[in-house]
């Protein structure tokens, strides 16, 4: 009697059990389904509050202090200002491209997406449009009464935010710093770093080419032991990976300016002579020998435990934070940064990318299931006027920051709370100037006063102090070619990544270098070089 | 006698089983929206996918899909570390809880055989992103395992940046993590076996290992037998999740498998159709070799599925 009541009670407690399981799978899909369809209902007088719905990523300063651009001052004040309630939807960090191509996918679209439609959108942006994602904004242009005046100010901001058709399809960020021909180098913001100290204790220069850096590494390791790591990069793409030096070489990882013509880094007569570099780096323990496997957190703690000796990297969310954290925890440590170092030809370049662009690819576009056309150029047109651009840069006047003789400055609150925990940590919470990419023109005077760590506003005139022509006009190929591109582009990474990281690590022969170019001419290449300088005829033309 | 309709059979069997067919309802429910419903957008498998049209506007693209897979350069190397890794995984994993289950039969004292189970159930419930992270922790260069090879005087590396060594962390820590839960059924099954075969055994003189060679194992064939069919039909099925924490480009070689191909081509390169028909090829392979073991299995044993 005991024992079958126990069984009943087992039987129950497992068909609940069993329930539960398949409804909370039912919930998930169901919640995040209302917050896309929500926004259907709501009317689209004036005067009325219009609801909107707007995917984007959160960026990762922001999410260190709000949940949501809901919580960002800068944000909130717009909704205000504009009478418009926006619900964003944010995929989890680090999962923004599964999610937005699922969102994509699914088709249940909210009225807005900022993303790098560039580069981010398998296709390029006139996919986008032809797959009936986004809409072509350019008859809706003269509802942007703010961003057409700037589009008519500067010619070449308009030429870098459309396709080679023509194609308007984002409200674009865009960077002011290069609408000035003279500003340009304050964009600079990748670059080397070594430890100073460690240097002018072996009384070491700052080196200036491949073979001075090349005898610092040996001095380091010969001086600081075994355990210690000359270079420490993350994996393979610049600018923390091993892709960062080839710009030493004069190419680019991917495609690049060869002269007038677009090239790709296996095929430069150098690509065989930095691998060889790299090779003799890593077979003599100069390269962190876990390279292939760091992450952003092992990689930040190898050198804010003062265990590496150089690294390339970005400025604010690199060079500013390690210095910090060195602070506490090396403190004699010197992070310096140096310029790019010169190659075997005596000229150094950088390997950053897109470095004199206006439009860098990520923007807010309007998708083709918005519920309010008016309201979405209206509420996005606004982050182009003067009010709008202060709002989005600087946050809240008088707040978070004041205008003294036309001169913008952050407020002491500001200054104070930047001065303990660091600009971008603070500014999260107000506004975007500085902390993140967003559908506005980011201000060129950010840079002197967001930049406010000791040395970081120089870092750009030294790491600009290269050449940059390398580097590729953003150009777009047309829907067809774009498939293509892409279908050829992404085995030919794929291979490409994982010789390169096994030539290096030792475990192929240098010799298959030269099986490598052969296979990626089998793999397509010279079609995708013919897709790529096609597009940049035509980007010339524009 | 007249045979009763089937509506009419049908409705007596409701009303006789109502409790049975209650519970069985969140499981249809999970197969059909789960398994069934998502079928229906395999066809985009043979269209040129865009989601803006949806699945009946894209255009026909016939077998295009199918032929750039065979076509494709990875094509050879995914199908043999898929078949590689459910190889040995079944090989060495499927055996693994049996051992477990009959060796905890032998145990008797009673505490002990409790503490055991427990401990090798609980790696079971833990999330696979947190047994990842630890598989990352413990082959790391200063890892636990590297601390033990380094005192034996072995040279340390990192495990998972070593194609040759991809595969078997992978087996054995998914042996590690499922033999506790796996052996649940075999023991399950063994308290099913008659105790007076086990005493008639004793009286003609059996020992403990004939016992268990003569009694335990003919008495949980059947379940090994259904377990083992189960597996062949999954062989296809190499759980990706795990494998896409685990890999990086440098092991690729022995890592990447076609559930991982499918999951960069659809989710991160956007080629939703040609996703789907790697996927679609996949689960092609699967269903042949689950009715193939079953066929096999009735021919040459008493024991079948259905």
């Amino acid at each position: 009697m005991k024992g079958k009541s126990f069984k009943s009670v087992l039987c129950v407690v497992l068909a609940v059990l069993l329930v539960a399981s398949t409804l909370t799978g039912c919930t998930g899909g169901s919640s995040s389904n209302n917050s896309g369809s929500g926004s259907n209902s709501n009317g689209s007088a004036s005067g009325e509050k219009v609801s909107l719905t707007f995917w984007s990523d959160l960026n990762a300063k922001t999410a260190n202090t709000c949940t949501s651009y809901e919580d960002v001052a800068a944000m909130k004040k717009l909704e205000e200002i504009l009478n418009i309630d926006i619900t964003w939807q944010h995929p989890p960090v680090g999962e923004e491209k599964e999610q937005f191509n699922l969102t994509v996918a699914s088709m249940k679209l909210p009225d807005m997406m900022y993303y790098d439609w560039l580069n981010g959108y398998a296709g390029g942006p006139e996919k986008a449009v032809a797959d009936k994602v986004i809409l072509k904004l350019n008859d809706s242009l003269d509802k942007a009464p703010n961003l057409k005046a700037l589009f008519d100010e500067y010619p070449d901001f308009y030429k870098q935010s459309v396709t080679d058709a023509g194609t308007l399809y984002m409200f674009p960020f865009a960077r002011e710093i290069c609408l000035a021909e003279e500003n340009k180098i304050l964009n600079c913001f990748q670059g080397p770093a070594y430890r100073k100290d460690l240097a002018d204790a072996l009384n070491i220069a700052e080196p200036r080419t491949i073979d001075e850096l090349y005898a610092m590494f040996n001095a380091f390791k010969a001086e600081y032991g075994d355990d210690f790591i000359p270079y420490c990069a993350r994996a393979l793409d610049a600018p923390n990976g091993i892709f960062a030096i080839c710009a030493a070489y004069g190419f680019l990882s991917d495609f690049y300016m060869e002269g007038d013509t677009v090239s790709y880094g296996v095929l430069s007569p150098n690509f065989k002579a930095y691998l060889e570099t790299m090779v003799k780096w890593y077979s003599e323990g100069l390269i962190d020998p876990d390279f292939m496997a760091n992450d952003g957190d092992s990689f930040k703690a190898k050198i804010t435990n003062g265990d590496a000796g150089f690294y390339i990297g970005s400025q604010g969310g690199n060079w500013v934070t390690f210095c910090k954290v060195l602070e506490t925890t090396v403190p004699e440590a010197n992070l310096a940064y140096m310029h790019w170092p010169a190659g075997p030809d005596g000229k150094a370049y950088s390997s950053q990318t897109a470095v004199d662009h206006i439009v860098g690819g990520s923007g807010a576009a309007i998708t083709t299931q918005n519920t309010n056309l008016d309201a979405c150029l209206r509420y996005l047109d606004y982050g182009y006027s003067k009010e709008g651009i202060y709002l989005l840069n600087y946050g809240i006047e008088g707040d978070t920051y004041e205008v003294v003789d036309g001169k913008v400055n952050f407020t002491a609150k500001i200054n104070d709370a930047a001065a303990e925990k660091g600009m971008d940590f603070v500014m999260g919470q107000y506004a975007f100037g500085g902390i993140s990419s967003w559908a506005t023109l980011q201000a060129v005077d950010l840079v002197s006063i967001t930049r406010t760590y000791p040395g970081q506003a120089e870092t750009v005139y030294t790491w600009g102090d290269c050449s940059h022509d390398l580097i590729l006009p953003p150009i777009s190929p047309t829907v067809d070619e774009a498939t293509k591109l892409a279908n050829i582009m992404n085995q030919i990474k794929t291979y490409r990544d994982e010789t390169v990281a096994k030539i290096v690590m030792g475990q192929l022969p240098i010799s298959e270098c030269d099986t490598m170019v052969a296979k990626i001419k089998e793999m397509g290449i010279d079609e995708a070089l013919e897709i790529e300088n096609a597009a940049l005829d035509r980007y010339n033309k524009r | 006698m007249k045979k009763d309709s089937f509506i009419n059979r049908l409705g007596k069997d409701l009303k006789k089983f109502k409790y049975v067919y209650i519970m069985a309802i969140p499981m249809v429910v999970y197969y059909v929206l789960f398994s069934y419903m998502p079928m229906y957008g395999a066809i985009i498998a043979f269209k040129h996918f865009s989601p803006g049209l949806g699945i009946w506007k894209s255009e026909w693209a016939g077998t295009f899909y199918f032929k750039m897979f065979f076509q494709d350069v990875y094509f050879s190397r995914i199908l043999r570390n898929t078949v590689l890794i459910s190889f040995k995984n079944l090989l060495f994993g499927f055996p693994a809880p049996i051992i477990l289950a009959l060796l905890i039969n032998e145990v008797r004292n009673n505490a002990f055989k409790k503490t055991v189970q427990t401990i090798s159930y609980l790696p079971h419930f833990v999330s696979i992103m947190v047994i990842c992270g630890l598989i990352i922790d413990f082959t790391a260069r200063d890892g636990a395992i590297n601390d033990v090879i380094a005192f034996f005087g072995g040279s340390r590396q990192t495990m998972l940046l070593n194609p040759k060594l991809f595969q078997p962390v992978y087996i054995i820590s998914g042996i590690w993590q499922e033999i506790g839960w796996g052996s649940i059924i075999y023991l399950g099954a063994l308290t099913a076996i008659d105790p007076q075969l086990y005493e008639a055994a004793s009286i003609d003189g059996a020992g403990r290992f004939r016992k268990m060679a003569h009694v335990t194992l003919p008495g949980i064939m059947p379940t090994i037998i259904i377990m083992l069919i189960l597996r062949i039909g999954s062989i296809m099925n190499v759980g990706h999740e795990k494998i896409i924490l685990l890999y990086n480009a440098t092991v690729y070689e022995t890592a990447d498998v076609i559930s991982t191909y499918a999951y960069r081509k659809g989710l991160l390169e956007m080629n939703y159709s040609y996703s789907t028909a790697i996927g679609l090829f996949n689960s092609i392979i699967n269903f042949i070799l689950v009715i193939g073991s079953n066929t096999i299995s009735r021919k040459w044993g008493e024991t079948s599925l259905w």
